[in-house]
């Protein structure tokens, strides 16, 4: 089994992080939320805890910004929000992964029938 | 189940995490620890988190301090260094690279950390846990908060200290350049700024060889030799000069000279000479 889960690391690598990105295209979100989220998601990222150095590169490159801001009941929350760099790298990875996709699908057999 | 038992949890949990993240460049480090605090501190508000149990539930999501670092490292391009930790109870695995952390030490940190982190009211109960048997084999703790032995592994110092080479080698190095590639900029690139060492002695020598003597030529002998001859003989032609003018002053023409009468022979008659015949050819 440690092959399935080699596999799982390799197609979660390079794609998990426009996910991310996809989660704050329309609204802003703080960080226990986007992770909730991918936790919730069996299958894409290895635990919540991995979400947070992956949304810090994803800030240190620039397509997500962070701003902290007060919350209702708790500590203050971290908002992270996509940038300008941030939306076109997602528009971009949205072409590519339809190509991408349609020639796996294509050549493995998945493209359903 | 008390609130302080969730906080030493918590505690012994983001422990494990920092000291794994010890690669980590300090702001990286800081940030994602902050991030995991406020996340568990999130949820054990939003979800009632009350019981030890549920807080695990908790934590098993966020992941093993182990996965959360492996996943640091490979976000930020790092290679993640080796590090062994012994489970509680287990006898300590002698590895290289690792370093031994007193279980009495374990979470003196705690309430120095937290402070950092603005989080006072969660973990305001800071404290050191209890003594455990266990040893615990850590990687190096950013701050010092043992006084544990350490074994092995630590991040190389980046202290900005320079030894400058000592003032003589300053002043009477004969060659070109200093020997540590730069003693006029001691922190720039040519410094040596990670030697705590002296600098090394000179062992070079001068760029360029001494010049040999210079030869006299042979030819300023015999220049010397005649300019002395011109000179001996200019002065012994002045001495005579001297001396001539000396014996014309002091010789006395008062008589004049006696005139001498010379009669002249008588003619004598003498038989001609017969032609002497010219030899012809």
């Amino acid at each position: 089994m440690a092959d399935v889960a080699q596999l799982s690391t390799s197609l979660r690598r390079g794609t998990l992080e426009f996910c991310v990105l996809a989660m704050v295209e329309h609204e802003d979100r703080y960080g226990t939320e986007i992770v909730r989220r991918f936790g919730d998601e069996r299958g894409l990222a290895a635990s919540e805890g991995t979400i947070y150095p992956l949304l810090s590169r994803l800030r240190r490159i620039g397509w997500l910004d962070s701003k902290w801001s007060e919350s209702p009941s708790g500590p203050p929350r971290r908002y992270y929000a996509l940038t300008d760099d941030g939306r076109s790298a997602l528009e971009h990875f949205r072409t590519e992964w339809v190509s991408f996709r349609q020639t796996v699908d294509r050549l493995v057999g998945t493209g359903g029938a | 189940m008390s609130s302080d038992r969730c906080d030493e949890v918590v505690a012994e949990y983001l422990r494990e995490l920092e000291q794994r993240l010890g690669g980590l460049p300090v702001l990286q480090r800081r940030e994602l620890l902050g991030d995991l605090e406020a996340h568990i501190v999130n949820e054990r508000a939003e979800r009632g988190v009350t019981s030890e149990t549920e807080l695990l539930v908790v934590l098993e999501r966020l992941g093993s301090p182990e996965v959360v670092a492996a996943a640091a490292y490979e976000e930020a391009g790092l290679p993640e260094p080796t590090v062994e930790l012994a489970p509680a109870g287990a006898a300590p695995r002698a590895a290289s690279g690792t370093l031994t952390v007193a279980a009495s030490a374990r979470f003196t940190g705690r309430a120095e950390r937290t402070a950092a982190l603005g989080s006072e009211e969660l973990f305001g109960a800071a404290g050191a846990r209890p003594a455990s048997p266990a040893p615990l084999q850590t990687p190096p703790a950013p701050k010092p908060a043992s006084a544990a032995p350490v074994q092995a592994y630590a991040p190389p110092s980046f202290s900005a200290a320079v030894v400058p080479p000592p003032d003589d080698l300053l002043r009477e190095r004969p060659g070109p350049f200093p020997p540590g590639g730069g003693h006029l900029f001691p922190s720039g690139p040519g410094g040596r700024p990670w030697s705590d060492a002296p600098p090394p002695p000179f062992v070079g020598g001068p760029p360029f060889a001494p010049p040999p003597p210079r030869r006299e030529p042979s030819s300023r002998a015999w220049v010397r030799a005649a300019v002395g001859a011109a000179i001996a003989f200019a002065v012994v032609v002045m001495f005579g000069c001297l001396a001539g003018a000396f014996l014309l002053q002091t010789s006395s023409v008062d008589e004049a000279p006696a005139a001498v009468s010379v009669e002249a022979p008588d003619p004598v008659d003498l038989p001609p000479v017969p032609p002497v015949p010219l030899p012809t050819e």
